[in-house]
C-alpha cells in the first residue's frame, strides 16, 4: 500500500520507503553508466593523432571525461543520499506508528 | 617546432595523423554521447519520480540532499547534458580534421607528386626529342631541361606554405586554389636566378646545387621521372637483365626500369656498376687496433655532442684513422650496453678499394643493398663481443649515419643485435624504413646538400625526431656562416657546424628532442659505468 492509515491518520507506507531503494539503486546504476561513458571516451586519447591541435582536442576530452567522472561521483552520492533517506524514513514511519497506535 | 634556428619535426611532439583510428574515434564519442543523452534522460525522470514527494514528510532534508545531488549531476555546468554535448562537439572536431587532413593530404599529393612527376617526364621527354634531333645532349641542355625545373619545384615559398600545422589545417587556414598560381611565380624566380648563376658560366652546376640544397633534394627525387621521360620513345623492358644484389646479399634477376624513386635508381647503377667492377661490395675483415678502459669519458663528452667528438676524428684526413670503428663496451653492474660510431665516407674510390666507407658504399646503402661499410660495423660489434637483447646504440655522420639508419632498418642485423637507438648527423636517410621501438635522432642542416639527396623528409613518427637548422638564421654567428657558405657552398656539411648545432641541440628543451635524449643518455652519458673502448680497422679483401 501507498499510505496507511492509523488512527485514522494517513501516513507514508513500507511500499514507499521501497520506492526509495529502488531510486538509490538506479542511481547507482546510472553511475555506472556515466563512469563507463568517462571510460570509452578516455580510449580516444590513445588515437595516433599529434599535432597542436591534437593536444587541444586531447585537453578538452581529458576535461571532459574528468566532469563525467565527477558526475558519476555524484550520481552514487545521490544513491547514498536516498539509501540514508529511506532508513531515516523507515526509522521515523516505524516511530510515527508507534505513537500513532499508542494515543489514547 | 623552432627553437633557436632549429625546426623540430617528428619524435614525441611531432605530426602525425592515422585518419581511420581518427575517423573510428569520432564514431565513438559520438556513440558515448548519445548514451550520455539517455543516461541523463534517465537521471531527469529519476529527479522528477513521485517516490521521493512521498516521503518528504518523513525526512525532508534527506529528500532535498538527494534531489540536489541528482539534479546537479544532471544540468550544472559540468553536469550529464553539458557533457554530452561537448563530447559530441570533441565528435565533430576530430571528424573534422580527420576529413580535412585526408583532403589536404590528397590534394597536397596529387599537386606536387602529380606535377612533379608530370613536368620531370616533359622534361626528360623534350631532352629525348633534342637529342634523337640531332641536338648534342650537353650539361646545358639537360640543365635546361631538368634542373631548372627542379628549382622551380624547390621554390620555398611553396615548401613554408605546405608545412603547416594541425591547428591551421583543421581551422582551413590553407587554400589550394592560390598555390599553383605562387609555385608558378616562385619557380620564375628561381629559374631566371639559376640561368643568370648556371647556364651563363658564372657557376657550375654542382657547386650552384650545393648552394641549394632543396633543388638538389628534388632533383634526386624526380630523376626517376626524368629518365622515363628520355627512354620515352623507347621500347625498354620494365625489369633489366642486369644483376643487383639484394640488402640481406641474395641476389634477384635485374632491376626495375624505369626507377620509380632513388632507392631503385642507386640500385640500377650499382647494377651496371657492377659490369664494369665497379660499385661493387666485396668482401671484408676487420681486426683489432686499440682497446682500453675508462670510467668515463670527460663531462664534456656528453649527450650529442659527445657523440660527434668521438666521431671527429674519423672524418679527419689523418691516415690513422681511416677505416676505423669504435665500440664501446658500456658496463652498469650487470648490464651491458653497446655504443658505435661509424665512420663517414673516407674515399670516393667506386673501384673496391681496401677502405669500405668509400663511394660504392654510399651509392649501395642509398640502393638499399648489402654494403662492405655494414658488414664491417656487423663484423666489429660481433667480435666486440655484442649478443641478443644487450641495448646498442648506432651514430654516424655522413654516410656512417647513412649505414647507421640502414643497418636499423634491416631485419638480418636486428635478428642478431638489439638496436635501441640511432643518431644521424647530416645523412640521407628518409627512405630507411626504421621500426617504431628504435629511436632515432637525426640532425640536418638547411644548407647541407648530403642529407638533401634522399627523396623526401624523414618520417614524422613517434620514434623518429629530425632537427633542421638553418646556418644562416638572422645572428651574428648567422651572418658569419653565411658569408662562409658564399665562400665554400659545401660549409653546411661540415663537422665543425654540427658540434655547434649538436650544443644547441643538447641545451633544447623540446619535448621530442627530450624524450630521444632519455632513450639515448645510457649510451652518452655513461658516468658511473665501466666504459671499455674498442677500435676496429676495416678492410675490404679480394673475392
Amino acid at each position: 500500500v501507498a499510505v496507511q492509515e492509523v488512527a485514522g491518520r494517513v501516513l507514508p507506507g513500507a511500499t514507499d520507503v521501497e520506492a526509495v531503494l529502488r531510486m538509490a539503486r538506479r542511481a547507482r546504476e546510472l553511475a555506472d553508466q556515466a563512469a563507463d561513458a568517462a571510460s570509452r571516451a578516455r580510449a580516444v586519447e590513445g588515437v595516433e593523432w599529434r599535432s597542436v591541435a591534437a593536444e587541444q582536442f586531447r585537453d578538452a576530452l581529458r576535461s571532459c571525461c574528468g566532469q563525467l567522472d565527477a558526475c558519476a561521483e555524484r550520481l552514487e552520492l545521490a544513491a547514498a543520499v536516498l539509501v540514508r533517506h529511506a532508513s531515516t524514513a523507515e526509522v521515523r514511519l516505524a516511530a510515527a506508528h508507534a505513537v500513532l497506535e499508542n494515543m489514547p | 617546432m623552432s627553437e633557436d634556428g632549429m625546426d623540430i619535426r617528428g619524435g614525441e611532439s611531432g605530426l602525425a595523423a592515422d585518419l581511420e583510428a581518427m575517423r573510428s574515434a569520432a564514431h565513438l564519442l559520438d556513440g558515448v554521447s548519445g548514451d550520455l543523452t539517455g543516461t541523463a534522460l534517465a537521471v531527469g525522470c529519476l529527479a522528477a519520480d513521485a517516490g521521493l514527494s512521498r516521503t518528504v514528510l518523513l525526512d525532508p532534508i534527506g529528500v532535498a540532499a538527494a534531489e540536489q545531488e541528482l539534479i546537479s549531476s544532471l544540468a550544472g555546468p559540468d553536469g550529464l547534458v553539458p557533457c554530452a554535448v561537448r563530447l559530441q562537439g570533441l565528435a565533430a572536431g576530430i571528424s573534422a580534421a580527420a576529413a580535412l587532413y585526408g583532403e589536404t593530404e590528397r590534394a597536397t599529393a596529387q599537386l606536387l607528386e602529380g606535377l612533379a612527376d608530370g613536368v620531370a617526364e616533359a622534361a626528360g621527354a623534350a631532352t629525348s626529342t633534342a637529342v634523337t634531333s640531332g641536338l648534342p645532349l650537353t650539361t646545358v641542355a639537360v640543365a635546361d631541361g631538368f634542373i631548372v625545373w627542379a628549382a622551380w619545384r624547390a621554390a620555398p615559398p611553396v615548401w613554408d606554405e605546405v608545412q603547416l600545422t594541425g591547428a591551421d589545417i583543421a581551422a582551413g587556414r590553407f587554400r589550394f586554389d592560390s598555390l599553383d598560381d605562387r609555385y608558378r611565380r616562385v619557380g620564375e624566380r628561381q629559374h631566371l636566378g639559376m640561368r643568370d648563376d648556371v647556364l651563363n658560366g658564372r657557376d657550375d652546376v654542382l657547386t650552384w646545387l650545393a648552394a641549394h640544397p632543396r633543388v638538389a633534394e628534388q632533383l634526386v627525387t624526380s630523376t626517376p621521372a626524368f629518365l622515363d621521360g628520355l627512354t620515352g620513345p623507347l621500347v625498354v623492358p620494365r625489369r633489366l637483365p642486369v644483376n643487383g644484389s639484394t640488402p640481406s646479399g641474395g641476389s634477384r634477376n635485374g632491376v626495375v626500369w624505369p626507377p620509380e624513386d632513388p632507392s631503385e635508381l642507386a640500385a640500377l647503377l650499382s647494377a651496371l656498376g657492377a659490369s664494369a667492377h665497379l660499385l661493387v661490395d666485396g668482401r671484408v675483415e676487420v681486426r683489432p687496433v686499440r682497446s682500453s678502459r675508462s670510467d668515463s669519458p670527460s663531462p664534456a663528452a656528453t649527450g650529442v655532442t659527445g657523440a660527434l667528438q668521438r666521431l671527429a676524428p674519423y672524418a679527419s684526413a689523418d691516415p690513422a684513422q681511416q677505416s676505423r670503428i669504435r665500440v664501446e663496451r658500456i658496463q652498469r653492474g650487470a648490464a651491458t650496453s653497446w655504443s658505435v660510431y661509424i665512420p663517414p665516407t673516407q674515399t670516393w674510390r667506386f673501384d673496391g678499394g681496401a677502405n669500405p666507407f668509400d663511394g660504392s658504399s654510399n651509392v649501395r646503402s642509398v640502393g638499399g643493398q648489402s654494403t662492405a661499410a655494414a658488414s664491417a660495423v656487423t663484423q666489429a660489434l660481433a667480435a666486440s663481443g655484442a649478443r641478443r637483447g644487450e641495448p646498442v646504440m648506432l651514430s654516424g655522420y655522413s654516410q656512417g649515419g647513412l649505414t647507421a639508419a640502414q643497418l636499423a632498418a634491416d631485419p638480418d642485423f636486428r635478428k642478431e643485435f638489439s638496436v635501441s637507438t640511432v643518431l644521424t648527423v647530416g645523412s640521407p636517410v628518409a627512405g630507411f624504413d626504421v621500426p617504431d621501438d628504435v629511436q632515432v635522432l637525426s640532425i640536418e642542416h638547411e644548407q647541407d646538400l648530403v642529407p638533401a639527396l634522399d627523396d623526401g623528409r624523414n618520417p614524422d613518427a613517434r620514434n623518429w625526431t629530425t632537427v633542421r637548422r638553418d646556418l644562416e638564421a638572422p645572428d651574428a654567428l648567422g651572418q658569419q656562416l653565411a658569408a662562409e657558405l658564399e665562400r665554400n657552398a659545401f660549409a653546411g656539411h661540415g663537422l665543425e657546424h654540427y658540434v655547434d648545432t649538436a650544443e644547441l641541440v643538447n641545451g633544447s628543451r623540446d619535448r621530442s628532442v627530450t624524450a630521444w635524449q632519455r632513450a639515448a643518455a645510457p649510451f652518452l652519458d655513461t658516468a658511473g659505468a665501466e666504459v671499455e673502448v674498442m677500435e676496429w680497422k676495416a678492410r675490404r679483401v679480394e673475392e
